[in-house]
């Protein structure tokens, strides 16, 4: 049981780094909103997972609310904002598909580096009787707030920049359930709202911004430079 | 009973704010909501500040630090909604701000009041960092309130680069509560900073250190140290002035307020200050010298003041790595600048509702045509540049004595940047308030009379300059010290 429990985390965070990591070439929003979408159903996966070990029904809805919320639910409200202001479907990357990929690598190695580095080992809870080391799950979580972050500064686009934060809170929320084994309901709860209320205030700017701009390309942002 | 009553105070007033039907009972409702809270929490300053910290069950704690936050948080509320009165009334009648806008501000700013308070009551974590996103929640629709002029770009960069930099934090959080759990603490207790506390010597210094460059680089962001500040300028020189004062006057000291949370727990598992300290030199430096070279060419009054704020929050940073005497110095600096900052940006507001503009370019013999407005913001800029008496006198004297011993050279790189700054700053004042020329026409209308905002200016520039003289008091300097001493350690 515990073996097959370790293949389903192993299975489930990599292919939260593999989805995060590809969706960083492409182009087109569905895609790469599709790629998010399974990236946090492997999220839900892996606190799944540890719901089944721990048998804690909290654990069991935190998984349930990261399905709704970020498998279905703002995949679904980006989408609907996107086509409601139209030609919004080819994102702007400001580097080509292999650079993308290039520094991408660059991030995953960097947080390899990184998590090598973490002291948390040690780890008093969790580590005891794995298989999978902790470090290289601590690895996937940090890879994709690395990769994350990439997102947010390769593209100069409204929504690209709304999934590369999203990449960036998926990646603490897999660091929280591997590192701490998740967090106190409520505390998990809360943080949820304050994240689908920024998400959706960044949908709602991101019209005003198109609707004042004619454009969801940031670099039309720059009127307050100094 | 009195905190949580004091909570339920912001709530209502949003609630009110939804429902009433006219910019009066929306302005004389947040009023009384303010008052109202100011009497509570003030009594529960008091009450902490006589009989010592407040602990209720496992998520809060009112010590002096908290104390003194929550007084400066409901000085700033108070001062905003009795100078909305004017302000965003003035704009509803110009039309500039409709019925539905003037509700969505003052549904926010009681919720934004409510996010700070939680913030610096809590005990716990993951309330902390829940509360210190709220802060940026409620005042997103605030920055972009006008929908133009940039105020759309603002609120999008604010919203990202915080809410990121808030992100960043929960990580350090995280690593925190890790380094909980590996000292024996139960998932539930490893979030509390008291717990914290109590085990720091059982933490594991590597994680503890890792936690703490999350949170600073995280929460520093919202702090507005430099190169992580972008946003600062831009947000707080967009939104409507009483806002602008919350913002600048009080949130970036919440902001701050929470890594200095962080940082006792951090000093105390390493057993002493100097690694911390290192962050806040090094940050503050960076913050204070970049603001003083920016503020030299700034052609916007509001975002003048704006960068006032990142200096200051350098030197507050700068202070706080100067060990116990440099602490209390911050500690006066951070009620100075609350002061001074909210004084700035309600003179701003009512320069701004007479000259139409915040081009400093466009503003010529001022002195003439609104002597009380430019009185006030004089008196206030030179409060905030550091003259005689004010509280930033007292608090820049005292952090730049201790930095003599502990840091020469640094004192002497912040002293360059506090001689550069009244530079600029005098300039672009004499240049608003006394020059003339052919761009010195002033728009033609009725003579200043003194209004609400005036006088709660004028309040608050009393408390800057008496302050100041009681914290070169020895009553004074122990009393600052006594709130630094919730944050640090002893050498």
């Amino acid at each position: 049981m515990t073996t097959d429990l370790l293949s389903i985390e192993g299975v489930c965070a990599g292919g939260m780094l593999l989805t995060a990591f590809f969706s960083m070439g492409r182009k087109r929003l569905p895609t790469v909103l599709r790629q998010y979408s399974i990236s946090s159903a492997c999220l839900a996966g892996l606190i799944a997972t540890h719901a089944v070990r721990t048998g804690h029904p909290a654990e069991y809805a935190g998984a349930i609310a990261t399905i709704l919320v970020k498998v279905i639910g703002i995949p679904w409200g980006i989408m609907s904002t996107a086509r409601r202001l139209g030609e919004m479907m080819r994102l702007k990357p400001i580097t080509r598909p292999v650079a993308s990929y290039t520094l991408a690598v660059a991030a995953v190695g960097g947080a390899y580096a990184m998590s090598r580095r973490l002291p948390l080992a040690l780890g008093p809870t969790l580590a005891a009787g794995r298989v999978i080391p902790l470090w290289s799950l601590v690895f996937v979580a940090l890879a994709l707030i690395f990769l994350g972050f990439l997102m947010l500064i390769i593209r100069r686009d409204l929504f690209s920049q709304i999934i590369g934060f999203l990449t960036v809170e998926n990646g603490i929320s897999a660091f929280a359930v591997v590192a701490l084994g998740g967090i106190p309901f409520l505390t998990e709860m809360g943080i949820f709202a304050a994240i689908g209320t920024g998400v959706l205030l960044m949908a709602i700017l991101s019209q005003q911004v198109h609707s004042l701009y004619r454009s969801h390309d940031t670099a039309r942002l720059s009127d307050l430079i100094d | 009973m009195l905190l949580f009553a004091s909570f339920l105070v912001p709530v209502l007033a949003s609630l009110v704010a939804a429902m009433a039907r006219d910019v009066r009972t929306l302005a004389r409702s947040a009023v009384a909501a303010s008052l109202l809270a100011a009497a509570g929490l003030g009594t529960v300053a008091g009450l902490v500040f006589a009989r010592g910290p407040l602990f209720v069950g496992g998520f809060w704690m009112v010590d002096r630090l908290a104390a003194m936050m929550l007084v400066l948080i409901q000085v700033v509320w108070v001062a905003a909604s009795l100078a909305s009165v004017r302000y965003i009334g003035a704009e509803h009648e110009a039309g500039i701000l409709s019925m539905r806008k003037v509700r969505l501000y003052y549904g926010l700013l009681p919720l934004f009041v409510l996010a700070m308070l939680v913030t610096v009551s809590t005990d716990h974590l993951g309330v902390l960092w829940i509360a210190l996103e709220a802060t940026t929640l409620t005042t997103t629709p605030l920055v972009a309130l006008y929908k133009k002029d940039g105020a759309i770009e603002a609120a999008w960069k604010y919203l990202l680069l915080c809410s990121l930099g808030i992100s960043v934090s929960l990580l350090g959080l995280l690593l925190l509560a890790y380094a909980g759990v590996g000292a024996g603490l139960p998932l539930d207790r490893a979030f509390s900073l008291g717990a914290l506390r109590e085990r720091a010597t059982a933490l594991d210094p590597q994680v503890v250190r890792w936690a703490f460059v999350f949170l600073f680089v995280g929460i520093g962001t919202k702090v507005g140290f430099v190169p992580m500040h972008p946003w600062l300028p831009d947000a707080h020189s967009r939104t409507p002035s009483p806002i602008s004062a919350c913002l600048s006057g009080v949130l970036l000291n919440v902001a701050l307020y929470a890594l200095l949370r962080a940082k006792a727990v951090v000093d105390l598992a390493l057993g002493r200050d100097t690694w911390t300290s290192g962050f806040f030199i090094g940050f503050g430096l960076v913050s204070v010298l970049f603001a003083a070279f920016v503020l030299l060419h700034q052609q916007n009054y509001k975002r003048m003041l704006a960068y006032h704020s990142v200096e200051h929050m350098g030197l507050i940073s700068f202070g706080l790595g100067m060990g116990p005497v440099g602490a209390a110095g911050a500690v006066m600096h951070m009620i100075g600048h609350t002061l001074a900052k909210s004084a700035l940006f309600l003179s701003a507001g009512e320069i701004l509702l007479r000259v139409h503009t915040t081009k400093i370019a466009n503003v010529k013999g001022l002195w003439r045509t609104a002597p009380r407005s430019s009185l006030a913001f004089m008196l206030g800029f030179l409060g905030l540049i550091g003259m005689p008496t004010s509280i930033i006198f007292s608090s820049e004297l005292t952090f730049l004595m201790a930095a003599a011993r502990r840091s020469p050279g640094a004192a002497v790189a912040v002293i360059v940047a506090l001689a550069i700054v009244p530079v600029g700053v005098l300039h672009h004042l004499f240049s608003m308030l006394f020059s003339g020329g052919p761009a010195a026409d002033p728009p033609a209308g009725p003579s200043e009379t003194f209004t609400i905002t005036h006088g709660v200016v004028a309040a608050e520039l009393v408390l800057l300059f008496l302050g100041g003289l009681f914290f070169l008091s020895t009553p004074g300097f122990e009393w600052a010290a006594s709130i630094a001493r919730t944050f640090t350690v002893a050498p």
